[in-house]
């Protein structure tokens, strides 16, 4: 068969066929749609526009077929001239993925051929997936991440993520076009992505293509929802924990509306009764509109608004009570423009907008706080599509970032604003041999302009081969340089700096092998292998206090700190891991299991005496667990009988997650100190001394979570109820040990206290979509 | 049913797993270490160095079995090159200096040498202090002093700050403040303070916490003559008489005090301290001038 495809590759013509592939109900674009004419053995598929294109076919009649996982494949006889430039759009019926049968049709794509067109360490995620993993009241794109092999969180108090060995400030995520920076709700307990706007969640683990750059680990691109251009359409959902609503609907006939708010309400029920709850609540919103200007011409408008606010105050009856204010949220928003030149030159276009910020005011102790990052980039990426064999990609992007810290304190201010330039430019190029190869080669170039300034080409490399008809075999490779470091904090939002005269920008080789194998008709397996290195990587310094110096003094002599110099650790390391990925995406049953094992070694400056230790963030070993299953047709699939699509079903959702234990540093002992000269020893003069940096290793990371839904169909509505258990036996899994010391009576008494992730956490709501 | 098998298999083992409770091992940390508390003043004899071992984590020994009595310790004043040897005080639980042949110098550099056996073990260690340059004092005049009410108002209503102006050791950058309450007391306790309802049994357990405070200077601009600071009054917790000693420090203390009690993350991992000992020590070997002042909190 691979002969046959081979000898048809060569039967060219001059004609095209291109155009868009929407959602039949919304009127959404589908990103990763498959087209493919049959009578020629070639396809293409659509880009995040929905747009696709099959450049130099013969004249003639052929076959077009049109597949998207979770949608009615849909087939169609099409009649090309001689150099005719076809534009055939088409709309794609959705099916409920978790009841459709997986009946495999000759104009179905293959598994293996839909594996062959992703990009390596890709994995695509769909806002119904997201909803489905069990969850920690809320659902929440990062906490759905941390189930993919590669990917791991530091604990359950956490949504960061930490992809193949790479800090969380190695992730670039995008909304629409737009950077993100910290995508953080309740000190980074939920994110701030709002799952019900989500339309598609592309993740690259690793050697991602020239189009993306200034992270070293990887992209987390997020594409919301146009909004329905057909009807309006709405959803409305209510947790424990928050309201939400999304909303949408057709503007005429020039395109569609989409908006969606979530607040949570526990400051107006709970925190009303319970004095010692502080006044806290977040609110986000997405809003987007999509406009078919032309045929040919697509507009959109995207913003989305983040806010946190929290008030403290430890005794509510006086004035001055110890308690603080913090407010802190994110403003972003994009035009984007793209444009179908010609049938093989397609253009998307961006002036995207993103701001940070947050407030800090803690009266008692005279400290207050501003944070803010801004970041105006234009950016435009065009593809050209030469010829089945041959495309192009060229792009540019110019960020204009400004930002810093303003913190006063008692005994000093410190003043870190900057204003930074990037310009970026990339080129890549995929070449198709023949149909058993892809090669894609692509160069990334930057000019990072600080204190200092930063030029960097990155070539990258990814070669795809298909082995059989059944396997491919994959291997990508390529430079990335990063120019900003992220100073986490405790309790507190991140700071983000970048590069200057002090900090080097980083940079990071990623080298990927994997395999790719369908089984049978119903699975997918991915392997994959990696080796990453590290070079000038920024650590926070724990004991910068001590080695922050100032740049200039206030009129009474006290420190103006103006720079980051002994903020960090600059180090190298390097990763390398193995991730095994077996998923199944429709029937009765789906979901995934995964396994990976991993290694990551850190070098810093001033740590360690410079020799390498495993990070805090290290897991050999992570398994994770998860399956949908369709209660109604559970036993009909595992019979092979003919499922059943019943108005009201059951759905049950398990996420087993198994990870080694982290390493940690634990006090080597405990000896007796006086703060100052002239105390006497107290109840407070004992201090505790580390062993060496994270050599031991806490106890495995276990828990198993449980949903069950209830869909109830009636009159175009669905009422879906949920019950949701997070850790359903309770394991108690460690986080820290803290340590309780006291001198009382001539006796120095010591305990330890284990700290342990979340305790089994039952949480319901409704979902209501209409 | 051979896929019911399987699937029944994968959730047995995650139903295994994910019961129970995970228990760390702590007693394989331990490794024993000379601990120094050991702070030299210019113009003053040596006195008072604390020489003691450390101890395993969860154990609860008597403080008084930790002091080691026959360690080997000499100052040496690194600019004559002449070593002093320190004997032990039994009284004092510390090493002294008995000649009267040697004071402290300011602006000289001094070297600390210890030998003492821990456990079954001798450890050595040796660290080097640069003693603060002369000039350093509290300028009375312009700092609290005498009585004050407690949160005393100006004649605008504005409360008036806890002043402090401080003549500068040159050179010296970091200036630890320690105020002690002399009558700390749950009887003294400011109970109707303005910050927070502290409970009686709460003073009495924690009456450390509230009685002593440290505040600090740091980075102060190494060319001026005088710095003018604060202290807030979330400091005072007691209607008391109160001891404010003002230290101008070396860079030994400095970096030792700064970071020591902060070795804990917030995700729970540990991390050293900035010891500038070399060897089988851990604490301290500074050098500081000290002045004090004393003022009373009234109601």
């Amino acid at each position: 068969m691979l002969l046959t495809l081979t000898i048809s590759r060569a039967q060219t013509g001059l004609a095209s066929i291109s155009g868009f592939i929407y959602d039949k109900a919304s009127g959404e674009g589908l990103i990763g749609a498959n087209v493919y004419l049959k009578s020629i053995n070639r396809g293409a598929v659509t880009n995040v526009s929905g747009y696709y294109v099959i450049p130099k076919i013969p004249s003639g009649s052929h076959e077009l077929t049109i597949s998207y996982v979770g949608y009615k494949s849909l087939s169609a006889k099409i009649v090309i001239g001689s150099n005719e430039e076809k534009e055939f759009d088409a709309k794609l019926e959705q099916e409920d993925i978790q009841g459709s049968e997986i009946v495999v049709r000759a104009d179905s794509t293959k598994i293996i051929d839909k594996l062959f067109n992703k990009p390596v360490s890709k994995i695509d995620l769909s806002p119904s997936q997201i909803a489905k993993v069990p969850r920690v009241i809320e659902a929440d794109l990062l906490r759905t991440l941390q189930t993919l092999p590669g990917i791991v969180p530091l604990s359950d108090f956490s949504s960061a993520i930490y992809v193949r060995g790479g800090t969380p400030d190695q992730n670039l995520f995008m909304v629409d076009g737009t950077d993100v920076y910290n995508p953080e709700h309740a000190f980074g307990l939920f994110s701030t992505f709002n799952t019900d706007a989500i339309k598609k969640v592309e993740v690259y683990k690793g050697g991602f293509g020239a189009e993306y750059g200034g992270r070293l680990s990887s992209v987390i691109n997020i594409t919301n929802k146009d909004g329905n251009r057909n009807n309006f359409e709405g959803q409305a959902q209510m947790s424990l924990l928050s309201l939400s609503t999304t909303l949408s609907g057709p503007i005429g006939d020039i395109g569609s509306i989409s908006g969606s708010i979530r607040r949570t309400y526990f400051d107006q029920t709970l925190a009303k009764w319970v004095d010692e709850l502080p006044d806290y609540y977040f609110i986000d919103g997405n809003f987007k509109a999509f406009f078919d200007l032309n045929k040919s011409n697509k507009l959109s408008v995207s913003f989305f608004g983040s806010n946190d606010d929290l008030s403290f105050l430890l005794d509510k009856k006086r004035p001055e009570s110890l308690g603080f204010d913090y407010v802190w949220g994110n403003l972003t928003g994009s035009v984007n423009w793209r444009t179908v030149f010609s049938p093989n030159l397609f253009g998307n276009f961006w002036v995207t907008a993103s701001k940070f910020k947050s407030d800090f005011n803690f009266t008692a102790v005279e400290v207050k706080e501003k944070n803010e990052i801004n970041d105006l980039t234009f950016k435009g990426a065009i593809e050209y599509f030469y010829n089945d064999n041959l495309n192009f990609k060229f792009g540019f992007e110019q960020k204009n970032v400004s930002g810093g810290l303003v913190q006063e304190f008692p005994g000093g201010i410190a003043d870190v604003m900057r204003t930074r330039k990037l310009y970026s430019v990339y080129g890549s190029t995929s070449w198709k041999p023949s149909i058993l190869w892809d090669i894609e080669a692509g160069l990334r170039g930057d000019y990072f302009k600080a204190e200092k300034i930063f030029t960097n080409l990155d070539p990258r490399l990814t070669i795809k081969y298909r082995l059989s008809e059944q396997a491919n075999l994959k291997f990508s490779s390529g430079m990335f340089h990063q120019y900003a470091n992220r100073i986490p904090r405790l309790f507190f939002i991140s700071i983000w700096t970048t590069a200057d005269e002090n900090v080097s920008g980083s940079s990071s080789n990623h080298f990927i092998l994997g395999y790719e194998r369908a089984l049978g008709e119903k699975l997918e397996l991915e392997v994959e292998a990696y080796y990453k290195t590290y070079k000038d990587i920024y650590s926070y310094n724990q004991t910068f206090i001590a080695d922050v110096t100032p740049e200039s003094y206030s009129s009474n002599n006290l420190p103006v700190y103006k720079n980051q110099k002994g903020l960090f650790n600059r180090g190298d390391g390097n990763s390398f891991g193995v991730e095994f990925l077996l998923r199944k995406e429709a029937g009765a049953i789906s979901g995934w299991i995964s396994y990976a094992y991993s290694k990551t070694l850190f070098t810093l400056d001033g740590i360690n005496q410079g020799g390498s230790f495993e990070p805090r963030h290290d897991r050999t070993h992570a398994v994770n667990v998860i399956a949908n299953i369709d209660l109604n047709n559970f036993m009909r699939e595992l019979r092979g009988e003919k499922l059943i699509h019943p108005d009201n079903h059951w759905t049950l959702g398990l996420n087993f997650t198994f990870f080694s234990g982290q390493p940690i540093t634990l006090p080597g002992s405990a000896y007796l100190m006086n703060q100052m000269p002239d105390w006497e020893t107290n109840k407070g003069s004992i201090a505790l001394y580390p062993s060496d940096i994270n050599t031991f290793n806490l106890p495995y990371y276990s828990r198993l979570d449980f949903s069950l839904t209830y869909d109830i169909q009636y009159d175009g509505w669905t009422l879906s109820p949920y019950l949701q258990v997070f850790n359903m036996f309770n394991r108690k899994n460690v986080w820290f040990i803290q340590y309780k010391y006291e001198v009382q009576n001539n006796i120095i008494k010591q305990g330890v206290e284990y700290q342990n992730m979340f305790p089994i956490l039952p949480s319901i709501g409704v979902t209501v979509k209409f | 049913m051979k896929h019911i098998k399987v699937l029944a298999l994968f959730f047995s083992l995650g139903f295994l797993f994910s019961c129970g409770e995970s228990v760390v091992e702590l007693d394989k940390t331990y490794e024993p270490k000379i601990v120094l508390n050991a702070i030299i003043y210019p113009g003053q004899k040596v006195s008072g160095i604390s020489v003691t071992k450390n101890i395993p984590i969860n154990t609860q020994p008597n403080p008084l079995t930790l002091f080691i009595s026959d360690a080997d310790l000499s100052i040496t004043d690194l600019s004559s090159g002449k070593s002093y040897k320190l004997t032990y005080n039994s009284t004092k639980l510390s090493y002294e200096y008995k000649g009267s042949d040697w004071l402290v110098d300011y602006d000289k550099s001094y070297k600390l040498s210890i030998s003492a056996r821990v456990e079954i073990t001798t450890l050595t260690a040796t660290s080097i202090t640069k003693t603060p340059k002369k000039g350093f004092s509290i300028i009375d005049e312009e700092t609290v002093s005498g009585e004050i009410q407690y949160r005393e108002t100006d004649s605008e209503g504005k409360v008036k700050e806890l002043s402090l102006k401080l003549n500068l050791s040159p050179e010296t950058n970091y200036y630890p403040i320690s105020l002690v309450a002399l009558d700390a007391g749950d009887s003294t306790f400011i109970y109707d303070n303005s910050y927070v309802e502290v409970k009686k049994d709460d003073v009495i357990k924690n009456l450390e916490r509230y009685k002593y405070i440290q505040r600090q200077i740091q980075n102060v601009n190494p060319a001026a003559l005088t710095v003018d600071f604060d202290i807030n009054w979330i400091s005072i917790w007691f209607y008391s008489r109160y001891r404010m000693i003002v230290y101008a420090a070396d860079d030994n203390f400095r970096l030792y005090n700064l970071t020591y009690r902060s070795v804990q993350e917030f995700d729970g991992n540990f991390h050293e301290p900035k010891i500038n000992i070399q060897g089988d020590a851990i604490g301290v070997f500074g050098s500081m001038i000290a002045d004090t002042v004393y003022f009373k909190v009234k109601k």
